[in-house]
């Protein structure tokens, strides 16, 4: 028994060397090459070994069983070894080939927003596999750890006396003036709202606006449903679909108007127009052109995005918006800068104000409320349900270090498009199989219990123990 | 290089430095008061500095290498009156010595512009994962302080005094060195998705796990028996912990998903 004990320890030794040599291996060959290494069939049977090595440690020294001490370590490391190989991608391989088990340890998922998915790239494969439930993701956004800045375009002189177009950063605080750099104008921020939703004098912000032959107009607003009738000359118009990215897909023959999420590039209605003279039709305008706009046409109709009156806040946008007051000679001006919805800036063009040439280029001097850079992000976050059978059973913001737990998976904010920023039309989220996590778990708490139990409970309990048999 | 000379954090630094240099001097010329009094100077500085950045980063200044080394500066003194008073194992000489050169690449080399947090490094764990671990780094420094003085004590009973200094340093560091790599396993699993990510920053820190496991299996084995290969494996895993907390923040051939902390 000796003998063996001696030749347990001695295997021991050799198990944390040949770990230990392993380990710096891997650490030079970086964390991709070193996971295949640390899972691949040679490693798979060094582990399989380690465990009995510890089991055997537990069978033949009778101390790992009686001091908790040691048996906490020792149960804790053999835990979180059973529990990581239950876990691994061999361990799911397995799995599936005893247990039929469907599970898949790690994987990616791209969802729009808006939208639901069900689909996941498993890592290391080429084909989609399919969660039991879907996920949707209502939301996606930054949080930024500074309200956005604020940039001044502005034409200055340089060394040769030739004029030149400046940026510079404004460093404003909310109800303190300050100068805008290379102009006479002073500039106070009174509001600035996080999250903001312009206000229109009418109400809304978006129109449909119609031209009678006669030049007179009209507008309706730009939501689906809404409708004008004119007796004379007789028209009927109703807004059918309201695009925010309208784009045509084409399938062979077939052509697809479809409303794509993302950024809205390309906003646009459809409308369904009735003369009076047989003749319905359909039609789709824009705000920017009139490029559907016949000659022969009674009728002209736009999309017309309003000016805001102002802004207010509103806790389901991300967009923030500025109130500001502009000081130049013995003149004020109030201004809003409203960020719209899908846009990185708002700007206010200082030409009227500074009665500036407009340069060869036809640049203008202007004040951005921009967005703020890579290095001031806080926080980004999507908004997620899941759903079975069409019913949500479970929802979460999540973000970093905070993953979504349903179902057996973990789900984490991973990435977003980085061009589109937090404006962003998806979220990737890395999905990862929680098998084994429970056996881990406890083998943590096992072996961190059992190393401060050994060395530090132990003997602080005995230090003190001899001080009171001294002290009596 | 980054010197520090105009500003109050530099001061602190450059002052505590000082006061651990004063302390060491004081102490080689057997001057034992003035080294108590410039020792604890020197703490309070580091500590009035590691507060500062506090305040000035407005988050736990545990973040970057020079956070790192400022917090590790000012951990030596506790450290020493702790092994006096409890553990029996003196060396205020060489602690000081350890505190001034702790503190250099805080005062000269490391980039002090605090940063933000990005969005991995929010978390309740940051803090005591990295804390658990700088507690164990000066822990285990002084233990291979003291299998350096067993490697070269000529006299039996000195270097029996060393060896047990050595071996009760490693103990009281091993639970703190299981605790950071357990709460980092544990953040890794919340932040990343998994515990264990085969990074080389953990590669290194399971390195330096391994190497005191090894010693504790091979000191139930042989006890003082062999008391310079003891010593020797000590060094190993300190080698080990400057390679985890250096190398691999520094030098590119590493870079992983720690790579933030550089």
């Amino acid at each position: 028994m000796k003998q063996l004990r001696q030749v347990l320890l001695w295997a021991v030794l050799g198990g944390v060397t040949l770990l230990l040599v392993l380990s710096i291996i891997g650490a030079f060959l970086g964390d991709e090459r070193a996971r295949v290494l640390f899972n691949s069939l040679p490693l798979a049977v060094f582990w399989i070994l380690l465990l009995g090595l510890l089991l055997a440690g537990l069978l033949y020294f009778k101390r790992l069983i009686r001091s908790p001490g040691l048996l906490g370590v020792h149960l804790g490391s053999l835990l979180i070894l059973a529990g990581a190989m239950y876990g691994s991608d061999a361990g799911h391989a397995l799995a599936a080939k005893l247990f039929d088990s469907k599970k898949i340890p790690s994987a990616d998922m791209q969802i729009f927003e808006s939208q639901t998915e069900n689909h996941v790239m498993a890592t290391g494969e080429t084909h989609f596999s399919r969660l039991p439930f879907s996920v949707g993701l209502k939301d996606f956004w930054i949080e930024y750890y500074q309200p956005w800045p604020l940039i001044a375009r502005t034409l200055t002189d340089d060394q040769d006396g030739r004029k030149k177009w400046e940026r510079n950063i404004i460093h404003w605080t909310k109800g303190q003036e300050v100068a805008i750099p290379n102009t006479k104008i002073r500039l106070r921020v009174l509001e600035y709202l996080e999250t903001a939703r312009p206000i229109y004098a009418e109400g809304f912000g978006r129109v449909l606006e119609i031209t009678q032959p006669d030049g007179k107009k009209t507008t309706i607003p730009a939501q689906v449903g809404q409708e004008l009738v004119l007796e004379e000359p007789q028209l009927h118009v109703r807004i059918a679909r309201v695009f925010s990215n309208l784009k045509v897909q084409t399938s062979g023959e077939e052509h697809q108007v479809v409303n794509v999420p993302g950024p809205p590039t390309n906003p646009a209605l459809k409308i369904h127009i009735d003369l009076g003279d047989g003749q319905k039709t359909h039609r789709y305008v824009y705000p920017f052109r009139q490029m559907h706009d016949q000659e022969e046409d009674k009728f002209k109709f736009r999309y017309l995005f309003l000016e805001p009156e102002g802004a207010e806040h509103d806790p389901d946008s991300h967009q923030p918006a500025m109130e500001i007051l502009l000081k130049y000679k013995d003149k004020e001006h109030r201004h809003w800068l409203i960020v719209d919805e899908g846009q990185h800036f708002a700007n206010l063009c200082l030409d009227e104000l500074l009665d500036t040439e407009v340069d060869e280029h036809e640049q203008h001097p202007y004040l951005r409320l921009n967005e703020p850079g890579q290095g001031e992000i806080r926080e980004f976050k999507s908004d997620l349900v899941v759903l079975e059978e069409g019913q949500v059973v479970k929802s979460k913001i999540i973000e970093m270090n905070d993953p979504l737990h349903y179902g057996g998976y973990h789900f984490y904010q991973y990435k977003y498009d980085g061009r589109a920023g937090r404006l962003s039309p998806y979220t990737i989220l890395s999905v990862t199989s929680d098998s084994g996590l429970t056996m881990v778990w406890l083998g943590f708490i096992l072996l961190t219990g059992g190393v401060f139990w050994l060395f530090w409970v132990k003997p602080i309990w005995g230090y003190l123990r001899t001080r009171r048999s001294d002290a009596s | 290089m980054h010197l520090k000379f105009d500003t109050i954090q530099g001061w602190l630094i450059y002052a505590a430095m000082l006061g651990y240099l004063l302390a060491f001097i004081s102490s080689l010329a057997r001057y034992k008061k003035l080294r108590t009094v410039f020792y604890v100077a020197g703490f309070g500085l580091a500590t009035a500095g590691f507060v500062y950045r506090w305040y000035d980063a407005g988050h736990v200044p545990l973040q970057n290498l020079f956070e790192v080394f400022l917090c590790l500066g000012m951990l030596m003194y506790p450290l020493t009156v702790f092994c006096r008073r409890f553990l029996g194992i003196k060396g205020e000489t060489v602690d000081a010595l350890i505190g001034f050169i702790i503190l250099f690449p805080a005062g000269f080399v490391f980039n002090a512009e605090p940063q933000r947090l990005p969005p991995v490094l929010q978390s309740w764990l940051f803090a005591p994962h990295v804390a658990a671990y700088m507690f164990a780094y000066v822990i285990m420094a002084k233990a291979s302080v003291q299998a350096v003085g067993q490697l070269l004590c000529r006299g039996r009973e000195e270097a029996g005094a060393y060896e047990l200094g050595t071996y009760r340093m490693v103990c009281m560091g091993f639970p703190l060195l299981s605790l950071g790599l357990i709460l980092g396993a544990w953040w890794g699993k919340i932040a990343w998705g998994d515990y264990w990510n085969w990074d080389p920053k953990e590669l290194w820190s399971l390195v330096s796990w391994l190497v005191y496991l090894g010693y504790l299996h091979f000191r139930y084995m042989f006890g003082r028996k062999h008391p310079r290969i003891n010593s020797a494996i000590a060094v190993c895993g300190f080698l080990a912990i400057i390679i985890t907390l250096l190398w691999v923040n520094l030098a590119k051939i590493f870079a992983g998903l720690h790579s933030y902390a550089s």
